[in-house]
Formats: structure tokens, sequence, C-alpha cells
């Protein structure tokens, strides 16, 4: 069976998407790239339900409802997935193998009606099995039969898988008892065993009924109370084991519950931790703020104190002060000032003679007349002495102002200064202003409330998980003592048999369905451990091949990976030490463990579908990842599917892998996509604007877009805030 | 060079009466009405003083001084000491607006001509002031583009 393509609507928010499949044998992966809550679950079920109806999804998965969340409550919705598929029958013919291809259609349809938030009706849905000629399509009878015949129901979990799901094989939070038994039951799901133990149930029934017989006809009341006993005895002891196998779900249920609830505890966390760098950042950010507001009061001072200044008042009065100074340059240059006769008249009194030569004794005219002409030049002079003093200060204030460091722009080139000082520091506290509206945005969406919610949750399916454990505990606790009693009755009739000779016929008939019961039994056991050594050895030659041991070097990490008789998958180390998977192998190489046991088990189960997988890469990088692409992808490495020597051409031909991956998951192995995916689709959940999309999509509902991006590009409907990471290639939208 | 003499102390430094709330308004050195500082960029001015002078500054470069009938003082010359520049501006002025240093032996004249003067520039200032929020930057580019066309034309043309 090979995908064409897949039309899905109205299943959950995949209202209208087309996917298109790689058919190419030298390039057999497709890629849905799609970021968490962009619709890749979605798209998985939507795979799942169209094949196998509502037995195709997780039990969870078929009590909730699969129409758009805001689908009208009232409203008929019309749920329809339509999947195109190829199916190739080769057969031998004169020695050859000659393929027959024949292109399917499945269309299946329900109709889904809310009723509230989580009410709803389902009506029964209808499959249809078409198939495509040149001339049309033909609608084939009894689709669910030849549906089973390409891909049985029993291997939905192991050709369409969840990457985080996968982990339960090995997850810390579920007990050994539920790992061994979601291993076994994974590895019975490849026998299509159901037809050999329904056998083995009749045979019991039958050798129940034989023994009922031979009680009653014995006429013993020791042998009818025996076989009464025995029969009661162990249809409590099936009571018990239904009861494990019940209790074993539902605990494999809550686990599940339990780590999603914890994916998203971690999540919410991260953005506690966030929180402490934000308020870090909050608290450099105010620092800052409150140093530029002071700089912006020293500037305002600064600003203030030119509009005051000296300087100020030259540039606005030079001319006026320039010609100020230069009236009294004009009478310096005259000599009237600086005043000079006062010392010259006082120099003539203390000689007593004058310039020209008068005596100038004491009480004469002559003296009196220069005393007088000394007290009007001391008035004179002391205005004089004024005009000196401004002359000599205004000199310095134009000589200062119009040469030098001032030269003529002075003030002028002070204010531009300041004003440019101004502006750097006003777009300095914008800056700063809007850095903290938008860390203080971010912070208040870290809500706390949400993660003690979300602790809760995870807490309560602990407390449940381990109420189911204690319960399972004492389930066991009863069986086992019955099972004594079975056990011994069982010896007890035995003897009564034995001892009973007339009821020959009856002794051997049971003996007869006896035999039969444990041959099938037998075979049925056979089976199972043949199966699970071929699982067993093929998962370690992946899970080596994915983490690069080389199991023959001394001192290795790993030396092999292994399914033990009681279905416990186990990794030894290089010193043949069992390592315990929580604590001694890290998030990739358990990763890798638990797709190699799938691998191995679609590899195994000589069926040839598709293989789904949606997030194989999550928690990889570096070399893990490249090789795990590597093995899952190139049509080289498909193993046959027969014995040794028995190679088959048509599995090589048929090899299809269909992969949703993250732009995470995609990084790195860039090259090896380009090499080996013939298709890639990007999805896109409307929803994520404008947290994480770049572009308003402008859709009226939350949706899943398809656009033709591939691994290596973005367009308007797909951008991402952090494409930047994933160096895309910007493209115009094709969808 | 010795302390400058201020032969002004006791006489009044005036801006017409009109305009002495504005002048309290936009001087910033004394407090708002409900006791806030006041913000430099509404109140550019730190005091009168500072006030009248740019007003004496944009009197001169409109070349005329007005008549202080009007006018009434906002304080004494005795401000002046706390900057002995401007008594040298004030005389330097006084001289070239009369022509001859003997206005110097006039102290009243040489505060009259400032008055006269800062009676002009005053109204033109105020209702700059009065017509943004936050009057610093017009205030300060028109007395920027004043002290542009006060320099000498080589100076000038250089710019």
């Amino acid at each position: 069976m090979k995908f064409k393509s897949a039309r899905i609507q109205n299943f959950k928010l995949l209202r209208e998407v087309a996917l298109d499949f790689s058919v190419d044998p030298n390039r057999p992966v497709t890629v849905i790239r799609a970021e968490n809550g962009s619709g890749k679950t979605s798209a998985l079920s939507a795979l799942q339900w169209g094949l196998f109806g509502d037995a195709g999804l997780e039990e969870s998965a078929q009590k909730v409802r699969l129409s758009p969340s805001d689908w009208p409550d009232g409203k008929r919705c019309e749920i329809r997935v339509q999947i195109d598929f190829a199916h190739t029958v080769y057969d031998e013919v004169g020695g050859e193998v000659v393929a027959k291809h024949t292109n399917y259609r499945i269309l299946r349809t329900v109709a889904e009606t809310p009723r509230g938030e989580k009410e709803f009706t389902r009506e029964s849905d209808q499959m249809h099995l078409f198939e495509l000629t040149d001339s049309g399509s033909e609608e084939q009878q009894g689709a669910e039969v030849r549906l089973g015949e390409m891909l049985p129901r029993e291997m939905k979990n192991v050709f369409f898988t969840d990457g985080d799901r996968a982990m339960n094989f090995v997850s810390p939070s579920l007990t050994k008892n539920t790992k061994q038994h979601q291993v076994k039951e994974a590895i019975r799901s490849l026998l299509g065993l159901s037809v050999l133990e329904t056998a083995l149930e009749h045979i019991r029934k039958a050798t129940s009924k034989f023994n009922k017989q031979l009680a009653e006809a014995s006429g013993s009341a020791e042998a009818a109370t025996v076989h009464a006993q025995l029969e009661e005895k162990r249809a409590e002891l099936k009571k018990h084991r239904d009861r494990l196998d019940d209790l074993d779900k539902q605990i494999e249920q809550i686990a599940k519950k339990e780590e999603e609830a914890d994916r998203k505890l971690l999540q919410a966390m991260k953005g506690v931790e966030d929180h402490a760098e934000l308020a870090k950042k909050l608290e450099s950010a105010r620092r800052q703020l409150k140093e530029a507001e002071e700089a912006e009061q020293r500037l305002k001072k600064r600003h203030q104190a030119l509009l005051g200044s000296e300087s100020m008042s030259w540039a606005l009065l030079r001319p006026k002060l320039t010609e100020g100074l230069a009236v009294l340059a004009q009478l310096a240059d005259k000599g009237v000032i600086p005043a000079t006769a006062l010392p010259v008249l006082q120099d003539r009194l203390d000689l007593g003679r004058c310039i020209c030569e008068t005596e100038l004794s004491e009480g004469s005219t002559a003296r009196n007349n220069v005393l007088r002409l000394l007290e009007t030049q001391r008035k004179v002079d002391e205005e004089k002495k004024i005009l000196t003093e401004l002359y000599h200060r205004g000199g310095v204030v134009v000589r200062n102002r119009s040469t030098g460091a001032e030269g003529v722009t002075g003030w002028m080139g002070e204010y531009d200064e300041l004003a440019k000082d101004r502006l750097n520091n006003k777009k300095l506290l914008e800056n700063l202003q809007n850095e903290i509206k938008a860390i203080e945005i971010k912070i208040s969406a870290i809500d706390q409330g949400t993660i003690e919610e979300l602790k809760k949750a995870r807490d309560a399916y602990r407390a449940d998980k381990s109420r189911k454990e204690v319960d399972r505990q004492d389930v066991e606790i009863n069986r086992r003592p019955c099972e004594r009693v079975v056990a011994d009755l069982e010896v007890k009739w035995e003897q009564i048999k034995a001892a009973n000779q007339k009821q020959r016929t009856f002794n051997n008939r049971i003996a007869v369905s006896q035999d039969l019961g444990a041959a099938v039994k037998n075979t049925l056991d056979e089976l199972q451990t043949a199966y699970m050594r071929r699982v067993s050895d093929r998962m370690n030659v992946l899970f080596l091949q994915m983490v690069g041991a080389d199991p023959t070097a001394a001192g290795g990490v790993f030396k092999q990976a292994e399914i033990t008789p009681d279905y416990e998958i186990k990794v030894l180390s290089g010193d043949n030490r069992t390592l315990d998977p929580d604590h001694e192998l890290n998030g990739a190489s358990k990763r890798a463990l638990t797709l190699s046991f799938i691998w191995a088990l679609t590899e195994v189960s000589e069926v040839v579908a598709p293989r789904v997988i949606d997030t194989p890469l999550g928690m990889m990088s570096g070399g893990v990842k490249s090789r795990v692409v590597e093995i899952i992808s190139n049509p080289d490495l498909v193993p046959f599917t027969g014995e040794a020597g028995d190679e088959q051409p048509q599995d090589r031909q048929e090899f299809q892998v269909i992969l949703f991956l993250t732009r995470q998951e995609i990084l790195m192995v860039e090259n090896l996509l380009d090499a080996r995916a013939g298709q890639v689709k990007t999805l896109t959940n409307s929803a994520s604007y404008p947290i994480d999309l770049l572009n308003d999509p402008k859709v009226e509902q939350p949706t899943i877009l398809v656009c033709d991006c591939n691994h290596r590009q973005h367009c308007p409907v797909c951008a991402r805030k952090d494409d930047d990471q994933h160096h895309l290639i910007g493209q115009t939208a094709t969808h | 060079m010795p302390a400058t003499a201020n032969p002004y102390v006791n006489l009044e430094l005036k801006i017409p009466n009109q305009y002495s709330e504005d002048f309290k308004k936009y001087t910033s050195r004394f407090k708002s009405e409900d006791g806030s500082a006041k913000d430099i960029d509404r109140s550019p001015f730190d005091r009168y003083v500072d006030f009248w002078w740019a007003a004496i500054g944009v009197g001169v470069c409109e070349g005329r001084v007005s008549n202080t009938d009007d006018s009434e003082k906002f304080v004494t010359g005795v401000v002046l000491s706390q900057d002995p520049w401007r008594i040298t501006h004030l005389e330097l002025l006084a001289i070239a607006h009369t022509g001859s240093a003997d206005v110097i032996g006039r102290p009243g004249e040489v505060i009259e001509i400032a008055n006269g003067y800062a009676a002009t520039g005053v109204p033109i200032l105020v209702e700059m002031l009065l017509k943004k929020l936050e009057p610093i930057w017009d205030i300060s580019n028109y007395l920027k583009n004043l002290a542009a066309s006060q320099q000498p034309e080589a100076a000038v043309a250089s710019e």
C-alpha cells in the first residue's frame, strides 16, 4: 500500500486540507512540516480514522468530538476523510515476478452535532472503498475486509506512530508490568493471531464442557463438587486476569495523560525561568531609565543656563558692544583716557616748580592755581577712571569673544551641541520606556496561576495512577492464591478422572481437547517468541546504527539492545551492564531506542504499508539525528521482508515514509531531506498569530492552513517570528 | 582684575506691567502655585533678570527702545552684582546707544536705556512663550536666528 493523496474536511481544525504524498521510490519520504499545535496530531489521527474508523483512534480520542471546536452547537457537521492509495500485488508468472498495481480511494464520512462544550452526538460513520480506473471509479464490496487484508487493524499502532507516545515503551512513569504488557501486545499485533486465540478459547470451553459431562456421568458427589469448584475458581481466575488487563490499560492511559500534563507544565515552567531573566532585564532597563531621566534634568539645566549666559548676551549685543568699545577706543587714542594729568600736577607741587619754571612756593598764587586745578582734575579723573576700567573690561570681553575657541559661532555652537545631546537623550528615554513596556507585557503573560493548575492536574494524574497501581497489586495478591487453588483442583480432578475407568470416553475427549489446547498455545507462544527474537535482533541493529555505537569496540557506551523473554526492552553497556533507561540513557538515545523498536516491528510484520511518524526526531541533535533520518529514509537500506537471501525488489519499490516534523527537527538534516523527500508541505495554525506568526492570516475562524513551502522555505502564510534561526528562504504564498 | 563696581544697586529694573504675571510664569526659579518645581521646558528662564536680559537682546536686535511709562520694577540693580559681565555689557550698550561715553556718569540713564530695550523685547518673547506648552525650543531657535543675524557678514557667509 502506498498513499498518493489525502483530502481532509472538518476533522478538528483541518477544515479543508489537501496533502500529496511522494510515490517516487528514489525519494520515498513525504515531510509534513508543522510546529506543535499546528495540526500534526490531527492529521495523523485523520489518516488513522480514514483507514480504520473510530477503532483507528486512541481510546481517549474516541470519546472526543472530531468536528472543529468552534462548530456551532446544534449544527450538523459533515466530517470527511478521503485517502487515495495504490496497492501492488506481486505474482510469480513463468518464473518472473509480475506486479499488478491497483489504485483505490477510501472515503470515510460521519456526521457529528456538537451539543455544548464537551457533549456531541455522532452518527455511525460510513466507509466506501472505490477502485479507480481510467474509466471511472467502482465501489468495492466488503470494503473493511479488503482493507484489512492490505493493512490489518492490529498494525495501526505500528505503522502510525506518535514519537512522543512511543516513548511509553521505556517511560519511567510506567510500571515494569505495564511496559512489558505494551511490548508484548505490540509484538502480538504483528502475528494476526486472533484466529488462533479464538480457537484456543473454543478449545477451553469444550474442555470445560467435557469435564462437566464427566463429573455428571461419574455420579460421584466428590467429582461433581471438585468440578464445580474448579469451574468456579477458573472463572474467578479469569476475572482476576481480565481485571489485571483492564487496569494495565487504564494505567497506560493515565500515564499518557500524566506525560502530556508534565510536558505542558515544563513548557510553562520554562516561562518561569524566562520570568527571572525578564525580571533582571526589567531591573536593568529601569536603572538605565533613571540614569537617562537624571541626564535629561542635567541637560535641561544646561539649556536654561545657556539662555542666561554671557555668551548669549554677546551673541545678541555684539554690534552694540563693539560700537561702545570703539567710542572708548577713540578716547584712548585722543589721550583722554587713561587719566595722566593728576600725577604730573602732584609732581610739580612736590617739586615746587611748574613746567613753565614758575615758582610754586607755599601761599603763592601760582601754587593756589595749581591746587585748584588739582582738585578739579581729581573729579574728572574719577570719571575717567571708571571709563578706563570699562575700556579695559570691554576690551577683554571683545578680544576673548572675537577670537580663539569661541570664534564666531560661540553661543550658537554651544546651543547646537546641547540640542544634539538633548535629542539623543530623548531617543534613549523613548527606547528605554518602550523596552520596559514590552518586558512588562511579557512578564504579565507568564501566568503563575496556570502553572499551579498544571501542577495540580499532573499531580492528580499521578495520584490516580498510584491508586490504580495499588488496585493492581491487590488484584495480583488475590490472583496468586486463586491460581494455586486452581492448580490444586486440577490435580485433584486428574486423579478423579484417572480413578474412574468408566468415564474413559469423556476422559479421552478431555485429553484430546487438552492436547489440542496445549498445541495451539505452544504454537502461539512459539510464534510470539520467534517474532520477539526477530524484532529484538532487528531493533538491536537499528539502535546501534542510530546511536553510532560499535558493539565490538572495547569500552563502548552501548553494546546491545534487546527484548528479554519477559518482553522488557533493555540496553547493555560495553561492559555488559544493564543500563537504567531513566538515568543512563539521554533523551536522544531513548528516542532512538523506541524508534528502532517501532521500525523493527514494521519490518518484521511483512506488511508493506506507509510508515507514518509524528515527531520522530524530538530531543535529537547532531549525529544521532542524521543517522536516524538516514536509516528511516534511505530506500537502499530497506531490509528484505523474507528470510536471509530472499530479498524482494518490491520492498524497495513500495517503501514509503511520511514524517511530521517541526522546524527544530528539520534543522541540520536539510540536506538529507533534499535528497530523500519527494513531497513537502507545511501546515500552519492561523490561531498562532500574533504570538508566533509574522503575518495576519486574515481568516474568520481558527483553521489549519496548508502551503507548498518545503523544509527550506517560508512564505507569507507560514512565516514565523523565529524563522531566522532556521535559515529559511522567503517566497510568495503558494496554497 | 579688581571687582566690578555696581553703581546701579538702587536703580529699578523694569518690565511692562501687563506682562508681570507671564514673567513669573515663565521663570522657573520660583515654584508653581501648588508648590511643585516648574518644568524647565515650560519655564525656560531661571531668574527674572535672565528673562529681562533676553528681552534686552531681542530689543537690541529689533533696533528700538520702547516707552517705559507703563513698566514696573521687578527687582533692583543689586542683582547685577551676581554677574559682573552684565554691568560691562549694559554700559557698553548705553555708550553705543548714546554715541558718547558721558552716559556712564548717569547711571539712571544707563538703566533706562536697558529698560527701554527690554520693553521692546518682552512682548515678543511672551507671545512666543504662550504659543506652546513647552516653548523652550521655539524661544531657543528664535534667539539663535537673531544671534546669527548679528554676526559679522564674513562669519555669516562662512557658516
